[in-house]
């Protein structure tokens, strides 16, 4: 195994890339080989098990914890690990297969210190939770578990972010689009982070990656600079991408990176949503006087820029209100989740809310009434309507999974420690690899139905199709769903498209986080003249917001209405359910956040009828879930 | 879905909704078809501008299609030999492409010589097969970034039923040329704008479950 392992890590290191992480075959080898090892050789055998497996639910991860859990219960015997050691490992996995040792270890006397410890500051908890509430009730161990949760031990360990960021600029004039920081043609990478990386920017920018090694000797981290920032699809990948040229190592985690800063004129939604998700901090700033090779240092609490002079170059406030607490936890997505746990430990202890984190403010209400995205987000909130404004976590009905993406949010499931879905419907496709698949996707094809369908999803087949025109036919109307590509736009209800680690998220959770938009209603009336088609109207949208000076085709200082807003689109209530996709789905190329069509009954009736058949026939083909 | 259907009620917004921005179209305003042009999505124009620009390739597919859409362009083409353009035709999902060979809609693309490909994504994400560099193409997919079609393509985006036509005569046409082409489209506008109702299609109805 470890002839093998140096042959794989020349090979990469000639491509300048980290070798992968382990497998669970090559842990399994590895851990027989620590067994037998005497410990002045066992030490970099120890860092590949501590460093080089992928934290959560990864097959891989399941060797490692059980082989640590046997260790700290002197199970087996390991002369370079004592027991207190293999608890602290344990703790480093964040959930999944290391929380029910951990919660056993808090009965022994040897390891109960390090085990509480470990899941003190352990956030992917979910049901187990309640075994350690339990085991509070007579193990002042655990007890002081559910206190750390309480008292937020896990948040406050972190470093806050700082007054001040030095930086050096790379900046790319005009717009990126997820295609330039992550070319679908080299989709197939996408999981390899670091190879995915080579690609970054090579058509747009073909000098890019040079330049940022060269910048990188100024010895600041580097921010990214755009004047429109990451229009287009939802891919993570493209922050993955840029996140892997000037982010962070994190720690116990092998070919990911989180942190950086990014700087844009405008930064599309949900690549701005990415960026928290992934613990970046995103801004949206006047870019003009902000150049490649600029040392700046950012005031993110104060709002301002100033270059080497200490001129001030640009303001800016920092948005939403919470992400300097989502740059501290590493991402929003733990943020999420540690604060729901903190929550959760509050109430069970009778304690008042948290004030460690920031909190949403709710905006001011205005009692006039609600729009029909705001009323949709509302019923799955379960209130009337949503402000727009609002924090919120409606419940996510239906998620959708696209081949190109589906490798990433496996990975992001396993990370998140998910071995079942509450979302009630997931769906993954194969639509983007069936025509031509590389051998990389004929293995995606033949691996990942299993993987979606044991925690409760659907897989479609290869040549079944686009995904949005099977996932349309498995909505329930004015419900909210997700989906990893951006053109999950519901034609009834509203989804939230998202990058692969949310959309793991509300597959996970069955709820995302939704920061309400504000809404712009777009309303036809009028006579549809002889020739023109429904393509005509999607494109008559942008045509008579360009001419009423609401959205501007030129890059610099761009202005767009829809940008990050939802499409409110209503006068054309008798389109059939597939026609009114096609308004629905262009709202992804009007950057906005979502959008909902006004239809009548009839059409969503007949759409309906014509669907149950579609699924009673499905379930006679065996499509599993 | 079947409990919605049997108690149907659709949300509606109230008459006093706030936003921030409302914006009118008139349809009587829009009177010829409208083309993004290359290579934004945003960039906007109306076809008498753009006439006349020689075209090399059309992708007739995406999830911007819906099996209407190949019927309408099926109806374009009925009457056409070798097309000028290298077309390229994929349908959303299995059963639009099932249907269409059913109704004979994919003899005319065979014999026009067009390509057809796996129902799916097709050309429209750039990952599967691509159009040739450098090529000028009228798409009916969802965007038309730089680089996204082709090495250096040029993706004006339209709707399939133009996107027909220009696969026909090689060039975008004039306003009027145009109109002639579809003319025929509208009498027979039920047939060809009928919807997959699966529970009136025999195949899918009839299951033994």
């Amino acid at each position: 195994m470890l002839n093998d392992y140096q042959h794989h890590l020349e090979q990469r290191e000639q491509e300048g890339l980290p070798p992968l992480p382990l497998d669970s075959e090559q842990v399994t080898a590895l851990v027989e080989l620590l067994k037998q090892a005497k410990n002045n050789e066992s030490e970099y055998l120890l860092s590949l098990l501590i460093h080089r497996v992928p934290p959560g639910v990864d097959q891989a991860a399941y060797v490692k914890a059980g082989f640590l859990s046997d260790v700290a219960k002197g199970n087996t015997s390991c002369e370079s690990i004592n027991k207190i050691r293999a608890t602290q490992l344990l703790g480093s996995m964040m959930g999944g297969y290391n929380i029910q040792p951990l919660i056993d270890l808090l009965d022994e006397d040897d390891t109960a210190d390090a085990a509480e410890k470990a899941l003190s500051t352990t956030l992917l908890i979910y049901d187990a939770y309640h075994d350690v509430v339990d085991k509070a009730r007579a193990n002042p161990h655990a007890k002081r578990v559910v206190e750390a949760w309480a008292n937020a031990d896990w948040f406050k360990a972190k470093k806050a972010l700082p007054e001040s960021i030095t930086v050096t600029v790379f900046k790319v004039p005009g717009e990126t689009n997820t295609d330039d920081l992550s070319p679908a043609t080299d989709a197939w990478s996408r999981p390899d982070i670091p190879l995915h990386a080579k690609s970054m920017l090579v058509s747009k920018m073909p000098e890019g990656l040079e330049l940022i090694e060269a910048l990188k000797k100024k010895g600041h981290p580097l921010a990214y600079v755009g004047d429109v920032v990451g229009t287009g699809s939802s891919r993570k990948s493209a922050i993955n991408s840029v996140l892997w040229h000037m982010g962070n190592d994190i720690p116990y985690v092998p070919n990911k990176r989180q942190g950086g800063v990014i700087l844009g004129g405008n930064i599309a939604p949900i690549f701005f949503n990415t960026a928290e998700d992934s613990g970046a901090l995103p801004i949206e700033c006047d870019v003009q006087s902000i150049n490649t090779g600029d040392v700046i240092t950012i005031y993110p609490y104060d709002g301002k820029i100033i270059n080497e002079a200490g001129e001030v170059i640009s303001t800016f406030s920092m948005r939403p209100t919470t992400v300097a607490d989502e740059v501290r936890a590493g991402g929003r997505i733990p943020l999420i989740i540690g604060r729901g746990l903190t929550d959760r430990a509050r109430e069970t202890l009778n304690l008042s809310i948290s004030e460690v984190f920031v909190r949403p403010v709710a905006p001011v209400d205005t009692g006039k009434g609600f729009t029909l995205a705001q009323k949709m987000v509302g019923r799955a909130c379960g209130v009337e309507g949503v402000r727009p404004g609002t924090y919120c976590e409606p419940k996510v009905t239906t998620v959708g999974s696209q081949d190109t993406t589906g490798a990433m949010t496996r990975d992001e499931l396993k990370e998140l420690a998910c071995l079942g879905f509450s979302s009630d419907l997931v769906m993954q496709s194969f639509c983007h690899t069936a025509a031509y698949p590389k051998p990389v996707d004929i293995k995606l094809q033949h691996e990942l139905p299993d993987f979606i369908s044991t925690r409760g999803g659907v897989s479609l087949r290869p040549g079944d199709g686009v995904i949005h025109s099977w996932l349309n036919r498995m909505i329930l109307p004015d419900t909210v769903g997700t989906g990893g590509d951006s053109h999950t736009r519901f034609p009834m209800g509203i989804s939230f498209p998202a990058g692969s680690g949310l959309v793991a998220f509300a597959s996970a959770l069955g709820v995302m986080p939704v920061d309400m938009p504000e809404s712009v209603l777009v309303r036809f009336k009028g006579e549809m003249q002889p020739g023109i088609t429904l393509r005509d109207l999607v494109n008559a949208i942008p045509y008579t917001a360009i001419q009423k000076g609401l959205l501007t085709v030129d890059k610099k200082g761009k202005k767009n209405i829809f940008n990050g807003r939802v499409l409110e689109i209503e006068g054309l209530p008798n389109l059939k359910v597939e026609q009114a996709f096609e308004l629905s789905d262009a709202s992804a190329e009007r950057s906005a956040n979502g959008c909902t069509v006004h239809l009548n009954k009839e059409p969503v009736i007949e759409f309906l009828n014509s669907n149950v058949a579609l699924l009673e026939w499905m379930i006679a083909q065996d499509y599993e879930g | 879905m079947k409990a919605w259907l049997t108690n149907p009620e659709l949300m509606e917004r109230d008459a006093d909704a706030e936003y921030a921005e409302v914006i009118e179209i008139d349809l009587a305003n829009i009177k010829e078809p409208l083309l993004a042009c290359p290579n934004d999505p945003d960039d906007i124009k109306p076809l008498s501008v753009v006439a006349g620009v020689e075209i090399d390739e059309v992708f007739i597919g995406s999830c911007m299609t819906n099996i209407g859409h190949y019927r309408a362009a099926g109806k374009v083409l009925e009457n056409m030999g070798n097309l000028p353009t290298k077309l390229w035709v994929a349908p959303p999902t299995r059963m639009d492409q099932h249907q269409l060979t059913e109704e004979g809609i994919y003899s005319i693309f065979g014999r026009v010589g067009a390509r057809t490909e796996t129902p799916g994504c097709s050309l429209c994400m750039g990952n599967q097969a691509r159009v040739a560099d450098g090529a000028t193409v009228v798409s009916t997919s969802t965007r038309n970034f730089p680089n996204r079609l082709g090495n250096g393509a040029d993706v004006y985006l339209s709707s399939a039923e133009l996107a027909a036509v220009v696969a026909s005569i090689g060039r975008l046409p004039s306003h009027e040329e145009y109109l002639e082409k579809v003319a025929g489209i509208e009498p027979m506008s039920d047939e060809i704008y009928r919807y997959l109702n699966f529970d009136q299609i025999a195949e899918y109805s009839e299951i033994n479950t």
